[in-house]
């Protein structure tokens, strides 16, 4: 390279030149990647749906294919929590619950001594999935979600057909601690959460955190993570929001009272 | 023959991790498992083979007083390519990738290549010189991820290697293994045993210590 003076205008050029090359090059590639990145979003979330309705083995590899096709077999209906009813709406698999509980008009605030999730507010409507066998309700999964440690951690609980019995959980994002706190994803601590109950007597208990759950009688009684306090509470925490009286508790009492066929 | 010397040079007689220390802070990072360690040597790969070429190409027209600014631009906006595509194609590695993807602008690797090859050499060797550092950056970043995995969850590649069930407790996962400080050593171990197998890669020392001292 020859050392030739530079001229201000020539440096100003080649850098704008250059600039709006690379512009052109990331904003192509971004508007070409959106619809993708969309796809993908849409494909994760439909798979947990599925895999805590299991419809999907957790190992499974399964392709965009199957789980439109296993989709066929949940039904998609939004409920209002706090009448514990079905109501109508379009398109209630697209429901965006998490926008919806920023908007003060769809949302509510949840009460201080009820907020153990730690949210804030919740939407006033919440997607859930059921699984039907004839007319009645064989598995209904429930999206649920609250903090942990780090992070907002999301998941789905799958109920048995009697509502009180977990059938499994399955987490579908979280951001916490890796080597730590992400054991809230691994199989061996999801696997306790099956056939623990969170009602006794036809009573609402909560699920509570024990050392060894797996020689606990109490159906309640959920593993703690050894060195991952903060996040287990976290999902315990949300389960029982959600699964209590300011979150899908009068919609579980309802379906349970009324095991026929959902009214709309 | 030049080309060729070019493309394997850095996969272990100049690798960029063991001999030029570069990119630890990712190796250290992206290591605990083997399948974002290999997603994360495609993506620097990718953004090395461009890098070098853009570089490569523009040298003559590059002034050389704000090249270091334009080569900047150049490296990010590839790395934003290759993070829009990882978020588009695999959501879940890109998630474990996080922020490391984005921090690909300011791996070392990258800029210095650009710095100490491609401004001085044809596109086509820079090209090659790009492709061979990924490799021998990949390669490295496998090696790292492959102990971490195999003594920290006791698989290879996600798929099971050591049982670890309740009732047969042969294998215990090395929580250690599973933190990035395990990197360090890993990386140490494996520069020593390099330097051992090819003594010519030992630094030379810059100060004699005094005897006696």
């Amino acid at each position: 390279m020859a050392a030739e003076p530079e001229s201000p205008l020539r440096i100003f050029a080649t850098s704008a030149a250059i600039a709006v090359v690379c512009s052109v090059m990331v904003s192509a590639s971004v508007a070409y990647f959106r619809p993708i990145q969309f796809a993908s979003a849409a494909f994760e979330t439909n798979r947990d749906i599925l895999e805590a309705a299991g419809l999907i083995r957790r190992n499974e590899t399964v392709t965009l294919r199957t789980v439109t096709e296993r989709l066929e077999h949940l039904e998609v209906r939004l409920a209002d929590l706090e009448a514990g009813a079905f109501v109508a709406g379009d398109d209630p698999a697209s429901y965006d619950f998490m926008k919806a509980a920023t908007e003060p008009a769809n949302s509510i605030e949840i009460p201080a001594q009820h907020d153990i999730a730690k949210l804030g507010r919740r939407s006033k409507l919440m997607p859930v999935y059921l699984a039907m066998e004839g007319d009645s309700i064989q598995t209904i999964v429930l999206p649920v979600y609250g903090k942990g440690m780090w992070s907002l951690i999301e998941g789905y609980i799958a109920l048995s057909g009697d509502f009180l019995t977990i059938e499994s959980l399955v987490i579908h994002e979280h951001g916490e601690t890796p080597g730590i706190g992400d054991r809230i994803e691994s199989s061996d601590w999801l696997d306790t959460w099956r056939g623990r109950q969170f009602a006794a007597d036809g009573h609402y208990v909560p699920l509570k955190i024990v050392t060894a759950a797996k020689t606990d009688a109490t159906p309640q009684a959920i593993d703690a993570i050894t060195g991952a306090t903060v996040s287990t509470e976290g999902v315990v925490s949300l389960a029982n929001f959600w699964l209590g009286e300011a979150g899908y508790g009068p919609l579980l009492r309802t379906l349970s009272n009324n095991p026929g066929q959902p009214q709309r | 023959m030049r080309y060729r010397q070019v493309l394997t040079d850095p996969i272990i007689d100049n690798n960029p991790v063991t001999l030029q220390i570069l990119g630890i802070c990712s190796a250290v990072a992206v290591t605990r498992s083997m399948w974002p360690a290999f997603v994360m040597a495609i993506s620097v790969t990718a953004v090395l083979m461009f890098s070098n070429t853009a570089v490569s190409a523009l040298r003559g027209i590059m002034p050389r007083s704000v090249r270091l600014v334009l080569e900047v631009t150049l490296i990010a906006s590839a790395v934003i390519v290759a993070d829009e595509a990882l978020q588009a194609y695999a959501p879940e590695t890109s998630k474990t990738l996080s922020v490391f993807v984005g921090l690909i602008i300011t791996n070392c690797i990258v800029l210095g290549r650009a710095e100490s090859f491609a401004l001085n050499n044809g596109v086509r060797a820079s090209f090659l010189d790009g492709l061979g550092n990924g490799i021998g950056y990949g390669l490295l970043l496998l090696s790292v991820a492959a102990v971490r995995e195999l003594f920290g969850s006791g698989t290879l590649m996600d798929q099971p290697v050591f049982a670890q069930t309740a009732d047969s407790a042969i294998f215990v996962a090395n929580e250690f293994m599973a933190l990035p400080a395990s990197a360090f050593f890993i990386i140490g171990l494996i520069i020593w045993a390099l330097r051992s197998w090819k003594p010519d890669q030992v630094e030379a020392r810059e100060f004699d210590a005094e005897d006696g001292g």
